[in-house]
């Protein structure tokens, strides 16, 4: 009898831990939407950046990242490589002409719904630039579809800038 | 500020495992080829020459043909002596790995790998089904033939340099040849490629020749970038499988970008297959458009759309461009 209520106990414990890792997952989904936006320490590794720079690079990506998201563009310009964009495009950056230029962009491209990093290697010998391998999921209309856009941070005057921008 | 870099590079062959098979041939001549003149016949420029297998031409990296490499460095040393020299160096010295690059079978890169990783970046195409390409060079040291005829390198900031004439030439003829072959007051055929993308589109798109036309290759309100070397990715300028690509696609900003693959078309249905590139990325640039709108699967790709329309640009206006431009990512 003993051995039956043990076994029994045991059961109901698998069950009970199933159910609360079902929670657990489905939690994650629904509050963590960027979740794979993460950058991991394997990824950044290889880069060697100091404690503090990848640290920065860390917090300022995931802003950046969940600025995009958001479609908060006039918050994303604070960390919006600049000079990158306006030699790509041969635009005038004002904060103005930025957010004109995301929502129009918007329009064709669709919304971000989640950045998957691949890989991320600097430019050249330097720290200065950084170019990341990513995978966007992007939702336009009723369909999603998958996208490589160029993806690239700039460290400048000793914090990091990004630049997000989809090819044809 | 940097040099600006001329190279002229053997091919060299591989075995499996990244060995050098050599393939270089050690005997050379200094004779000059025929005077071709200026005749309104003459072919358009090619980048090798069946007198001179195995070669290629380069400046800054991007491959010329060799008519204008011969044409700059007989500016530089005053005849065609220098030529013959540099030929000769790239044939008798040693083949040097400079990259290993691997591309999915899409034709996107994968990756660059260092010489000294030649057998990751072969693992990596096998396992990926995709291409390796290796970039050979055989004469990485002609300064001393620079010296011997007294010539000196021009100093050309990289950022500073653009199209080159030939180049400028080859865009605008291409401009042209789409707009005649979408002018729908030429006849049915210009009409049937001028609505190409009309029922594809819903009537999105149902003039090619209305958007083409807004393309302007220079000066003020230049649409079509001016040739400086970008950081585009997998994209980039020297990318073997996009021709041109298009940055900031449905806004007042948008631009497009000509890849040197897009010069390198040769012979029959060059001009053609130009225009036919032009017409795709004017359906990005100016209609506001992205490849994966053409695509009416709900698991939407970006590459199919893109074949979408390519496909209907060649059935409507230049079928016997199939083959030229298969496996290119428009």
């Amino acid at each position: 009898m003993n051995n039956r209520r043990s076994n029994s106990g045991r059961t109901l414990n698998r069950t009970q831990l199933a159910k609360v890792l079902i929670v657990f997952f489905v939690a994650m989904n629904f509050c963590v939407p960027v979740c794979g936006q993460a950058i991991g320490n394997k990824q950044l590794s290889s880069l060697h950046l100091p404690t503090a720079l990848r640290d920065r690079l860390i917090e300022r990506f995931n802003l950046f990242i969940e600025c995009e998201r958001t479609q908060s563009y006039d918050k994303q310009f604070d960390l919006l490589a600049k000079t990158h964009l306006a030699k790509l495009l041969h635009m005038n950056v004002t904060k103005e002409n930025y957010v004109k230029f995301k929502e129009e962009s918007e329009v064709a491209v669709g919304k971000l719904i989640k950045l998957r990093i691949k890989k991320i290697k600097r430019t050249s010998d330097s720290l200065e630039s950084l170019s990341f391998s990513v995978i966007a999921k992007l939702q336009k209309g009723n369909s999603t579809y998958l996208d490589k856009p160029i993806f690239v941070a700039y460290l400048l005057e000793g914090d990091w800038y990004f630049s997000l921008m989809y090819i044809n | 500020m940097e040099d600006d870099i001329w190279i002229a590079t053997a091919t060299a062959e591989l075995d499996p495992l990244g060995s050098n098979t050599g393939a270089y041939n050690p005997y050379f001549n200094l004779i000059t080829d025929p005077d071709e003149g200026n005749s309104a016949m003459m072919p358009y420029p090619s980048f090798s020459d069946l007198r001179h297998l195995g070669m290629t031409y380069s400046i800054d990296g991007i491959s010329v043909p060799r008519d204008y490499f011969i044409s700059t460095v007989e500016a530089h040393f005053h005849g065609s002596l220098g030529l013959a020299l540099l030929e000769m160096s790239a044939r008798a010295s040693r083949p040097r790995l400079l990259e290993s690059r691997v591309y999915y079978p899409s034709g996107q890169l994968e990756g660059k790998y260092a010489p000294a990783d030649v057998r990751l970046a072969v693992a990596m195409a096998f396992e990926y089904h995709g291409t390796l390409e290796r970039d050979w060079l055989v004469t990485d040291n002609w300064s001393a033939a620079l010296n011997i005829l007294g010539g000196t390198l021009p100093i050309i900031d990289p950022q500073s340099t653009g199209f080159k004439d030939w180049q400028q030439t080859a865009i605008a003829d291409a401009l042209k040849e789409a707009k005649a072959l979408s002018d729908p007051t030429k006849g049915d055929n210009q009409r049937k490629c001028n609505e190409a993308l009309n029922k594809l589109t819903n009537g999105k798109i149902s003039s090619l020749n209305s958007l083409v036309s807004q393309y302007i290759a220079s000066g003020a309100g230049q649409n079509i970038s001016d040739g400086r070397k970008v950081s585009a990715g997998s994209y980039g300028t020297d990318s073997p499988t996009v021709p041109a690509f298009v940055l900031g696609v449905g806004t007042s900003n948008a631009t497009t970008y000509i890849n040197s693959k897009f010069f390198n078309f040769t012979g029959f249905g060059a001009a053609q297959a130009r225009a036919l590139v032009l017409l795709h990325e004017a359906v990005h640039q100016f209609g506001g458009l992205r490849d994966v709108d053409f695509d009416p699967r709900a698991n939407k790709e970006q590459d199919i759309g893109s074949r979408n329309i390519t496909n209907a640009l060649i059935d409507n206006c230049a079928p016997a461009l199939r083959q030229t431009l298969r496996g290119l990512h428009l």
